[in-house]
């Protein structure tokens, strides 16, 4: 009995330990699948990874590129047109700046693998024609008889065009200010400047259209302080203006002052219309036609830029 | 002795292994369907990264156009991914025809081949418009692309690369 007993004990802890190492190999090959799988997790993470283009988007830098240049020699032309400049130097002075410009330019974006080309050769200037009031007296015409007249009498276009007002005519007595672009064929557009209760108004209206805004800024006309106006930029008192930036006038136009008697101040803006046109004007390069091209592995981008900063 | 009674070492083992086989089975079809469940994510997830990549590419290319007639020359070459997750994709663009407001409205989809996914964007193309060489709408299999300008038209050609 006792030999049948140990035979009985022997047996369980055999058996005991053939199912231990089964238990062992089924765990092993669990961990084995999981292991598995997240290696295949892991080449995806992985290729997912490697496929992401953290890069500028291409044909974002071309982009770049161009406001770049564009601003630059709107820089350029806007020295040049400077009044210690010789009018009839103006165009040889241009060309001569953007040359070392589009020379240095070249230069910088080689070293990165692109060709950026200003071709200094081949560009077409416009000239016109700054008006300007650079002292402070009223908006009248030139000969002090008109105050509905025409600064800008034919159609054409106008950029740079600023205003600096010491006085403006009340809201309640009188009519406002008005500088009208006259577009042929689509709605004019009004700038209406007056003053009311310590502020200066500026409203936009495009006539005929769905467009009228207005800014107000701080005004005492009996402290020295000026309603400065930059039509072109946008801003009144050096503050962005929502009612300027929305003025687009789709066409050219003409440019007409009316109840120009009771504001004073200062204005300037430049034409593409010529001096012959424009009495008491100043020749300058209105615009410039600047052919460009940038050329990388994978944009191939030409055309004409045109440089006329701040045209409205 | 009394350990013993209604103790059979053949039943332990069967269970046992029958046991183990049903874990192990288990987690092989928890895992097969995990793995699908990520694999079509993350080809939708690749898909939506497309879209957006197009729709950026084409945005870009309609500013770099402009509106007016000073470009002569604008070729953007990409290399979209060919495959998304192991299948193939097609582009499909079509005109918004009902959009009024200012430029041309198009309807980007990305759709898979072998697979069930596809991605929606809309665009406004202020520019220029898409050639859609003549039909409802434009296919064009996904992968490397180029984009011309067609001066004449005013209109982005897509062409594979």
């Amino acid at each position: 009995m006792a030999g049948i007993e140990r035979r009985d004990n022997t047996v369980a802890r055999l058996s005991g330990r053939r199912a231990q190492l089964l238990l062992a190999g089924a765990f092993v090959l669990a961990v084995a699948l999981v292991g598995l799988t997240i290696v295949f997790s892991a080449n995806s993470y992985t290729e997912t990874l490697s496929e992401q283009d953290n890069s500028v988007q291409r044909g974002g830098n071309a982009l770049a590129v161009r406001e770049s240049v564009t601003v630059n020699l709107g820089d350029i032309l806007a020295r040049v047109n400077r009044g210690d400049v010789p009018s009839s130097t103006r165009s040889d002075q241009f060309q001569d700046n953007v040359t070392v410009y589009a020379n240095a330019t070249n230069d910088y974006h080689a070293r990165n693998g692109r060709l950026v080309n200003v071709s200094a050769d081949s560009i077409t200037l416009d000239s016109g024609a700054r008006i300007e009031q650079d002292s402070v007296r009223n908006f009248r015409d030139p000969s002090m008889t008109n105050s509905d007249w025409y600064p800008v009498p034919t159609d054409s276009r106008v950029r740079n065009m600023r205003f600096n007002f010491t006085n403006l005519p009340s809201s309640t007595g009188s009519p406002p200010f008005v500088v009208q672009f006259n577009v042929s064929g689509n709605n004019d557009w009004k700038l209406l400047f007056s003053e009311a209760s310590g502020n200066a108004e500026l409203t936009v209206d495009e006539v005929g259209g769905s467009f009228e805004a207005t800014c107000r800024r701080p005004f005492d006309p009996t402290t020295s302080t000026w309603a400065k106006v930059n039509v072109s930029e946008a801003t009144f008192n050096g503050e962005f203006c929502p009612a300027l930036a929305g003025l687009d006038p789709a066409g050219d136009y003409r440019v007409r002052f009316e109840n120009g008697t009771i504001p004073n101040g200062r204005y300037s803006m430049l034409t593409s219309l010529g001096t012959g046109t424009v009495p008491s004007s100043v020749e300058v390069i209105y615009s410039a036609e600047v052919p460009f091209r940038y050329y990388s592995s994978t944009i191939a981008y030409e055309r004409e830029l045109r440089i006329a900063p701040g045209e409205i | 002795m009394v350990g013993d009674r209604a103790l059979s070492t053949t039943v332990s083992y069967t269970l046992l292994i029958a046991i183990t086989f049903a874990l192990v089975g288990g987690l092989i079809v928890g895992t097969d369907t995990l793995i699908r469940d990520q694999r079509q994510q993350a080809s939708q997830d690749q898909l939506e990264l497309t879209t957006q990549e197009l729709s950026s590419l084409l945005k870009t290319a309609d500013r770099l156009a402009d509106s007016n007639s000073r470009t002569n020359t604008l070729e953007i070459t990409y290399g979209l991914k060919r495959r998304v997750a192991g299948s193939q994709y097609v582009i499909v663009i079509d005109e918004d025809t009902s959009w009024s407001g200012a430029g041309t409205r198009y309807e980007i989809r990305l759709l898979g081949r072998d697979f069930d996914g596809s991605t929606r964007t809309v665009i406004t193309m202020q520019n220029t418009e898409i050639d859609l060489q003549g039909g409802p709408e434009l296919r064009v299999n996904g992968g490397p692309l180029r984009i011309d300008y067609d001066q004449s038209s005013n209109e982005l050609v897509l062409i594979d690369a």
